[in-house]
């Protein structure tokens, strides 16, 4: 019985390499195509006839207009045009029936190849669990093309296919006579075969008339924004306060219980004051990221991109940088690494390189502290909370910082095509209150990990350094002042003087670049070696506000909205682009745009507060 | 004095502890090639067998390809580098 070779295509996210993994199993082979990173699946499966199939299964991609790799390579073996691969006797089109607004546009692409296809439609389980009825009948007549239903995560979800496969039906070249016209084909075809529940399509088309409003969009999305921050500094103060108190008295016991020494030192000093500093600030970070979480599960963040796009194009950003810059909010790394679904290499590299400058959730313990430390708890307007708004206009520097960032690397660029970018609109639903759940506690454990594991060990070497050696005789300073730390950041100090930072700032930002949350634990570190009170670190944020000036505090968190001050950042810009050269770049055009910024706000806050 | 012996050790460890993973986060080629070098060291047969164990023990695992070799998907068939000329 002779072999058949079929291909898979699709859109990414319809389900096509769960499809291949249940055709296939474990009967696969995984290489990259020659020359190029893209990678390369084949398996195959016995029919229940015997008849061998091979299966390809082919990038996911939006579109067949060849701009990327993987969509060169998905319409070359589609039409046999590739080298060394041969042409599958039959498309397999793979659309997820929960959104075939979208994937059929691209169904109508594969058409319009003129090879033998069918089409796989795919999560019909939860097609029908949302109340959408398919008439699969009508869309067979309506495309032409063998429309045959799967679901691709259950066992038996591919048995159709599979039987039709195993039939050796002649394949069906479809006919390929078009109007021109994709989108007036599509939705030809939605009208004539599927009909959406009236409830949803209804509440989706009166939410999206409000929140996509080319007027009220914008505005609407900043006051999101502006909430959330606010509930950041209002809601979690409670919670805040019952830690700093847990950690003063835990303090207190460990001083009054523990004989004096180095333990009684790295316990009161390292562990209480330095990573006390630093717990204090989870009630926040989980606010911020359960408003997230509910933008994210609501639908909301997908039309936030939507919104932006056209002010990301303005800066000579594509709309695909949205994901990966907002990913960058929660940490710059994972954000750099969705940089690879960008397939401009211009676009990938000045998305890198703007990614470390939106404010990670590492940032937010440091502007926590400032903020709380100097800023008035006020209320603006009698209801703002003055340090929410403070936060938000962080948030705020650091997306136009950006944006500006972007648009200087776009006047030097010789390339200025434009890459459209088309993304799914998901229905707008509750939040489900266990999917939120799962992912505070995922994200509260992330921060917990940090604490125990970089911030801890970071710590403890400062700790070290600190210490270490110890005062001589006849020393009349603190500790802290003649040891390894005290001396490297008395050394410094005069080179970060211009731009306010005393010593310990010196010393706490070395630790600090380890990652962004440490340069806290370090600071209530140095603050607690330094005096003679044990329990002073707890209450970093009134040490530091009676020992340092507004214009200090100001000029400290402007180097933050710019400074690369995470090595494993700059680890990550070094893997994803092969390149010291990048590496160099970006942390030089962001330790620069730091001093200057951090100058000129300590010069001019100076100037005008005095101290 | 007993404490202060206790207090040393206790502060001994855990400052070795968070040096080891200093050099592991900063420096993983180094940090590779020590270990596999004290491995060596301490896995040889004219050694007691404890020592070796010890050895064995020391012998850094190989974690799997994370490349596009490894077959893990994750990136949709995403090229996941591209090359700048320095």
């Amino acid at each position: 019985m002779d072999t058949l070779t079929i291909a898979l295509v699709g859109n990414p996210n319809c389900g096509k390499t769960a499809l291949f993994n249940q055709l296939t199993g474990a009967r696969q082979k995984v290489a990259n195509y020659a020359g190029v990173t893209v990678e390369r699946k084949q398996g195959h499966f016995i029919a229940p006839s015997g008849r061998k199939v091979q299966v390809l299964d082919l990038p996911g991609t939006y579109s067949l207009d060849a701009m990327g790799p993987d969509e060169i390579i998905t319409r070359d073996i589609c039409l046999g045009r590739r080298e060394g691969e041969t042409m599958p006797d039959l498309i397999v089109c793979v659309a997820d029936a929960t959104n075939l607004r979208l994937h059929l546009r691209f169904v109508m692409e594969v058409k319009r190849l003129g090879r033998p296809m069918i089409l796989a439609l795919n999560m019909m389980d939860a097609a029908r669990k949302r109340g959408i009825t398919i008439d699969t009948a009508k869309l067979e007549a309506e495309l032409g093309v063998r429309v045959i239903e799967t679901v691709a995560v259950k066992a038996n979800g591919t048995a159709d296919l599979v039987a039709h496969l195993d039939a050796n039906v002649a394949p069906h070249v479809p006919d390929i006579r078009e109007t021109g016209d994709l989108h007036g084909d599509v939705r030809r075809i939605l009208n004539a075969a599927v009909v959406m529940p009236q409830r949803t399509s209804l509440i989706d088309d009166r939410l999206d008339g409000i929140l996509l409003n080319p007027f009220l969009g914008i505005p609407i999305l900043m006051v999101i924004m502006f909430v959330v921050f606010q509930a950041v500094f209002t809601w979690a103060t409670p919670a805040m306060e019952a830690i700093e108190a847990s950690m003063a008295w835990l303090g207190g016991v460990v001083t009054q219980t523990l004989p004096d020494g180095l333990l009684k030192s790295f316990i009161a000093d390292a562990l209480i004051g330095g990573l006390g500093a630093v717990i204090v600030f989870l009630p926040q970070i989980i606010i911020l990221f359960f408003f997230i979480l509910i933008l994210e599960e609501s639908g909301y963040l997908p039309r936030a991109a939507f919104l932006l796009d056209n002010l990301m194009s303005k800066a000579g950003l594509t709309g695909r940088s949205f994901i990966p810059l907002l990913s960058s909010h929660a940490c710059a790394i994972p954000g750099i690494m969705a940089t690879r679904s960008i397939h401009d290499i211009r676009d990938r590299i000045t998305t890198i390189m703007i990614a470390p400058l939106m404010t990670c959730s590492a940032r937010l313990p440091v502007y926590a502290l400032l903020i709380g430390a100097f800023l008035p708890n006020t209320k603006v307007f009698g209801f703002l909370s003055f340090q929410g708004l403070v936060l938000f206009a962080m948030y705020i520097t650091g997306i136009f910082s950006g944006l500006m960032v972007s648009l200087v690397i776009a006047l030097f660029r010789k390339d200025k095509s434009e890459h459209p970018l088309i993304m799914e609109l998901p229905s707008y639903r509750l939040p489900h209150v266990k999917n939120l759940a799962i992912g505070l506690g995922e994200r509260a454990m992330i921060f917990m990990r940090r604490i125990t594991g970089i911030i801890f060990t970071v710590n403890t070497l400062l700790w070290v350094a600190s210490t270490f050696p110890g005062k001589p005789e006849g020393g009349t300073l603190p500790n802290i002042d003649y040891s390894f730390a005290g001396m490297v950041g008395h050394w410094i100090e005069p080179i970060f003087a211009p731009i306010g930072f005393n010593w310990q700032i010196c010393v706490a930002l070395i630790p600090g670049l380890a990652a962004r949350e440490v340069a806290v634990s370090a600071l209530g570190t140095v603050y607690a070696i330094s005096g003679s009170d044990d329990t002073v670190a707890t209450q970093l944020g009134s040490l530091i506000s009676s020992q340092w000036t507004l214009a200090t505090a100001l000029s400290l968190m402007a180097w933050y909205v710019f400074a690369p001050q995470c090595l494993s950042t700059l680890a990550v810009i070094r893997r994803e682009t092969n390149s010291w050269k990048m590496v160099g770049v970006t942390a030089g055009y962001l330790f620069a745009l730091a001093y200057v910024a951090a100058f000129i706000t300590y010069q001019i806050t100076h100037f005008f507060v005095g101290h | 004095m007993i404490y202060s012996v206790v207090q040393a050790v206790i502060i001994t460890a855990i400052v070795a502890f968070c040096a080891l993973q200093m050099l592991r986060r900063l420096m993983p080629k180094l940090s590779h090639d020590l270990q596999v070098r004290g491995s060596k060291a301490l896995n040889r047969a004219d050694l007691p067998a404890v020592v070796q164990s010890i050895g064995q023990k020391l012998q850094p695992v190989e974690a799997p390809d994370s490349g596009c070799g490894s077959g893990c998907g994750s990136c949709k068939g995403c090229s996941t580098s591209f090359e700048i000329k320095d």
